[in-house]
């Protein structure tokens, strides 16, 4: 329940992300010390209005899936603030938690490994009410019968194990679990890139119902702009560990600013092999280390328009317009002409 | 048996794979059907042990002689029919004590292979999950044990303990945690990594929730194989322990004490020794046998490749 209060406090958004940043050490020396880090997410702000999805893209190895992982803090943020409902809970220990648990959950990419192999499904789904003592036994059995027929899975399938599904069918019963503690915001971790591609559709069908009926607010992180584009309201593009763009879905898709946001959408495959594109218009090569990131932007060791300013200053995420945010110098530059 | 159950029956045949998931169903039909037909060692194993446990329950009461029972006219008999395993130095009857040692060396073989699982599971199961310092401080604890040879670690502590079937349990027993922890740690940390232990963290799920709830049912398969493994290996220690004199006190009938008071008459009455030495093989045999197919049963990578 959300109070007026709060409402008005956080300006109708659900979440509001700033300066968050999580560094992996990697290796340790005799004393124990790190000797590196890996910077998978670095200085990422954005926020989430109640009943948005906002979807996430970028490469494997950019940090997006990390970003979901913080939200859900199964990781623990380096530094940077994480505003739930206007509640700081970045720096929550595990116990003082466990109250905000339900308000975010999270959607995952495998329904094969993130369902206990040992666990009937309608024991998987009543857990978090067992967790948080929310009703007797017959009173979990009916909220777990109503969440089956919310997801679209059949009574009698409460009673099977999770091997004895479909992975469609598995997504479902994951997405009934995070729908269990009448979360506010779900994480949906590339919840489709498991299944098939006739299963997708059905899939983001079910989420944008289920949106619909509870008031949801989505993160959608996934790899596929095409995917993304399909179930978002504003996308945001990230390269190792940073925003490059933020922008609503249309102007995003029909005027993408940024270079990386353009060779992501020349990456989309198109059915007609007369409209085959040039092969310089994709990105080249892979996604530099994040453990020894470019300096500057993170982008210009792969960007076709990059100068030498890029190498020296990192380019801050600005509206250019409104509500259409880059993080490249080309910009700065057309705004000084201008 | 109407049709559709037999119906049934073929299509549960069908529809079995070796594989971790469909163990997870493990349906008592399914028991035949998996065992017998697909897995020879495994046959045989679970029918000899089958049979060495029935011994042990009705063994004492179809004994043709009081297990203790002296008689000194018949010393030194040979395997005749009145006594098929001969009879000792003071004229007790070898079939009747070692069918009686059936029981014993059972009960000091669930007994202490129970109080290795259930100290090594846990130990295991904390330092997997823990990571961290209680990680490093269990682990190596665990180490310094494995420095030691587990006979050696049992003699120790019956010595200090004193000899008597209580303190052997304990003895073996706590000689094998070290094989369980070590067993359950490198499965839990497989486990460790696996997503649906974050899904329970998000929906709020404590600590000994996620190791006790979500954990150790998925780690009880390999563990089944090492505790089968692990009797054999108890029922060798014990039977060692009490040859040595250091473990059930006479006249209590077990195994390893018949073989240690016949060992003076080998050349004379050599089925004193022969026949309790039997015992002991078939037992370690059996449960060996039966630990491999049940290892190949549940790891179906392994057993594809043989």
């Amino acid at each position: 329940m959300v109070g007026k209060d709060t409402m008005t406090k956080t300006n109708g958004s659900i979440i509001q992300v700033s300066g968050l940043k999580k560094y992996f050490p990697i290796g340790r020396t005799l004393l124990g010390k790190p000797k590196n880090f890996a910077h998978a997410v670095d200085d990422v702000s954005f926020t989430i209005k109640q009943g948005e999805t906002l979807g996430l893209v970028g490469e494997s190895g950019s940090g997006k899936t990390t970003i979901g992982r913080l939200l859900v803090r199964l990781e623990k943020p380096t530094a940077g603030s994480m505003l739930f409902e206007g509640k700081d809970i970045s720096l929550l220990k595990k116990r003082e938690l466990k109250p905000f648990r339900g308000g975010i959950q999270m959607v995952f990419q495998d329904p094969y490994s993130s369902l206990n192999p040992r666990m009937k499904a309608g024991d998987l789904v009543s857990e978090p009410f067992i967790i948080y003592r929310k009703g007797n036994r017959v009173e979990i059995k009916e909220k777990v019968e109503k969440l089956f027929d919310a997801v679209g899975l059949r009574k009698e399938q409460i009673d099977r194990y999770s091997h004895e599904f479909s992975g469609g069918q598995r997504q479902r019963i994951g997405i009934a679990r995070a729908l269990a503690l009448n979360p506010r915001l779900i994480i949906a971790d590339e919840p489709v890139s498991a299944l098939d591609v006739s299963v997708q559709a059905q899939v983001l069908n079910l989420l944008a119902e289920l949106q619909d009926e509870f008031d949801l607010s989505f993160l959608f992180i996934a790899h596929d702009i095409s995917v993304v584009a399909h179930v978002s309201h504003r996308i945001a593009v990230m390269y190792l560990g940073k925003l490059m763009e933020v922008a609503e879905t249309k102007e995003l898709i029909r005027h993408p600013r940024h270079p990386y946001t353009e060779s992501l959408m020349n990456a989309v495959p198109i059915p007609n092999p007369k409209l085959r594109r040039d092969k310089h218009d994709v990105p080249q090569g892979d996604i530099p280390s994040p453990i020894n990131p470019p300096s500057g932007c993170r982008f210009r060791t792969r960007c076709p328009h990059a100068f030498d300013r890029c190498a020296k200053e990192i380019p801050l995420l600005r509206e250019i317009e409104s509500k259409h945010a880059v993080a490249c110098h080309l910009f700065d530059k057309e705004m000084e002409d201008a | 048996m109407n049709k559709r159950k037999i119906d049934n029956i073929i299509e549960d045949l069908g529809q079995i794979e070796f594989d971790e998931r469909a163990s997870a169903k493990f349906k008592f039909k399914d028991i035949f059907s998996k065992v017998i037909f697909k897995n020879p060692s495994m046959a045989i194993g679970s029918i000899m042990i089958f049979l060495l446990i029935i011994l042990a329950i009705i063994g004492p009461s179809i004994a043709p002689y009081d297990s203790q029972e002296l008689n000194m006219s018949e010393r030194f008999e040979s395997p005749s029919w009145n006594h098929i395993f001969g009879t000792d130095n003071m004229g007790r009857d070898i079939f009747s004590r070692v069918l009686h040692g059936t029981r014993v060396t059972f009960k000091i073989g669930l007994a202490s292979v129970g109080i290795g699982l259930a100290f090594g599971l846990l130990i295991g199961l904390f330092a997997g999950y823990s990571r961290g310092k209680l990680q490093n401080v269990l682990m190596r604890f665990i180490d310094i044990l494995y420095s030691f040879p587990a006979l050696l670690i049992a003699m120790a502590l019956v010595a200090f303990l004193g000899p008597s079937t209580r303190n052997l349990i304990i003895a073996v027993g706590i000689a094998s945690i070290r094989y369980y922890a070590r067993v359950t740690y490198g499965v839990v940390l497989v486990e460790r990594n696996k997503p649906y232990l974050d899904a329970a963290e998000i929906v709020g799920a404590g600590a000994l929730r996620q190791m006790f709830r979500h954990l150790i049912p998925n780690i009880v398969p390999p563990l089944i194989v090492v505790a089968t493994l692990g009797f054999a290996g108890a029922v060798l220690n014990a039977a060692g322990l009490s040859f040595l004199g250091l473990g059930v006190q006479p006249p209590t009938p077990e195994w390893g004490l018949i073989l240690s008071s016949g060992r003076n008459y080998i050349i004379r009455a050599p089925w004193l020794l022969i026949f309790p030495g039997l015992a002991i093989m078939v037992a370690v045999l059996s449960f060996n046998i039966f630990g491999d197919g049940l290892r190949d049963l549940l790891d179906p990578k392994q057993q594809r490749k043989v």
